[in-house]
């Protein structure tokens, strides 16, 4: 594999992971990640490590409390 | 409770419409207020503490409110929504928040998770590998994000856990799409450097092949 072809997609990798790329980029790094087995690992450990951390923040539920200030600050907001 | 409206008043921000309606108020609420639970995590996680998180959903509801007529339609709400709020945030809660101290003074930026893991030893793929680090525990992670310096922590926060794009972030922050890439780099490679030495102290890795 050549080295060009693995140090472009590491360049792109979180572009990659995040969606960033038009989908021709897409399509080209795919035939590179079909062939190497490396860069297929490290997007691999990339993806993984973004996972945990989206998985570990978990959303937070919100207080009644917090719902029921927020409407009554915006209720005053409204003219008699 | 926090809620400063004289500090709010001195914010630049368009003026309250002269009339507002009920109607005009249920038909906000009706957009807006499903998204609540999705602002509160984000207002906790830039925050790092409950009281200034509900201050601050509710300081972004009403300057919402107000600036109503502004938005878009068909566009994305959620991100409207946190354009705001992480502006409140960055002008109203940051100079006063802790600054965490920068990460022993050099930059995570060539910290490379993949190789670390090969060298833990053969035979075994690092994507599996990498699976050491979920035994950290919710508060770990959520620790060291709540530690990484304040450029990093924001970008990596709103794309990673929000999942707002590079674009969207950029509006936010005010910054170009390449600042936004590089924060996000060099946050997320920082993460990974904390979590990993937080796993080797907690002996979850062997420490002889620690670099």
């Amino acid at each position: 594999m050549s080295l060009g072809a693995c140090n472009s997609l590491l360049d792109n990798l979180y572009q990659l992971l995040d969606g960033e790329l038009s989908p021709d980029q897409v399509d080209h790094f795919q035939s590179h990640l079909e062939e190497c087995s490396e860069c297929l690992e490290r997007l691999g450990v990339e993806l993984h490590f973004t996972l945990l951390v989206r998985g570990r923040c978990s959303q937070e539920k919100v207080p009644p409390q917090v719902i029921e200030r927020i409407r009554y600050a915006l209720q005053s907001e409204v003219n008699p | 409770m926090n809620l400063n409206p004289q500090a709010a008043a001195l914010q630049p921000e368009p003026p309250v419409r002269p009339s507002v309606s009920a109607e005009d108020l249920r038909r906000f609420e009706e957009d807006a207020l499903p998204l609540t639970s999705a602002l509160y995590g984000g207002a906790l996680r830039m925050t790092r503490n409950a009281a200034d998180a509900a201050d601050l959903v509710q300081e972004t509801f009403l300057r919402a409110f107000r600036s109503w007529h502004q938005f878009q339609a068909g566009t994305n709400l959620k991100a409207w929504l946190f354009r705001i709020m992480t502006n409140l945030y960055i002008s109203n809660y940051r100079a006063k928040a802790r600054e965490p101290q920068i990460i022993s003074g050099n930059d995570a930026g060539d910290f490379d998770l993949y190789q670390i893991l090969l060298d833990q030893g053969p035979g075994v793929a690092p994507s599996a590998e990498s699976i050491v680090l979920n035994r950290l525990g919710d508060d770990d992670i959520k620790q060291a994000l709540a530690n990484l310096p304040e450029d990093f922590r924001i970008p990596v926060l709103l794309a990673d856990v929000d999942g707002f794009s590079y674009k969207e972030i950029a509006d936010m922050l005010s910054i170009p799409i390449g600042t936004v890439m590089s924060r996000l780099h060099r946050g997320r490679k920082a993460l990974q450097k904390a979590l990993w030495q937080l796993a080797r102290e907690r002996g979850l890795v062997a420490e002889a092949s620690a670099k």
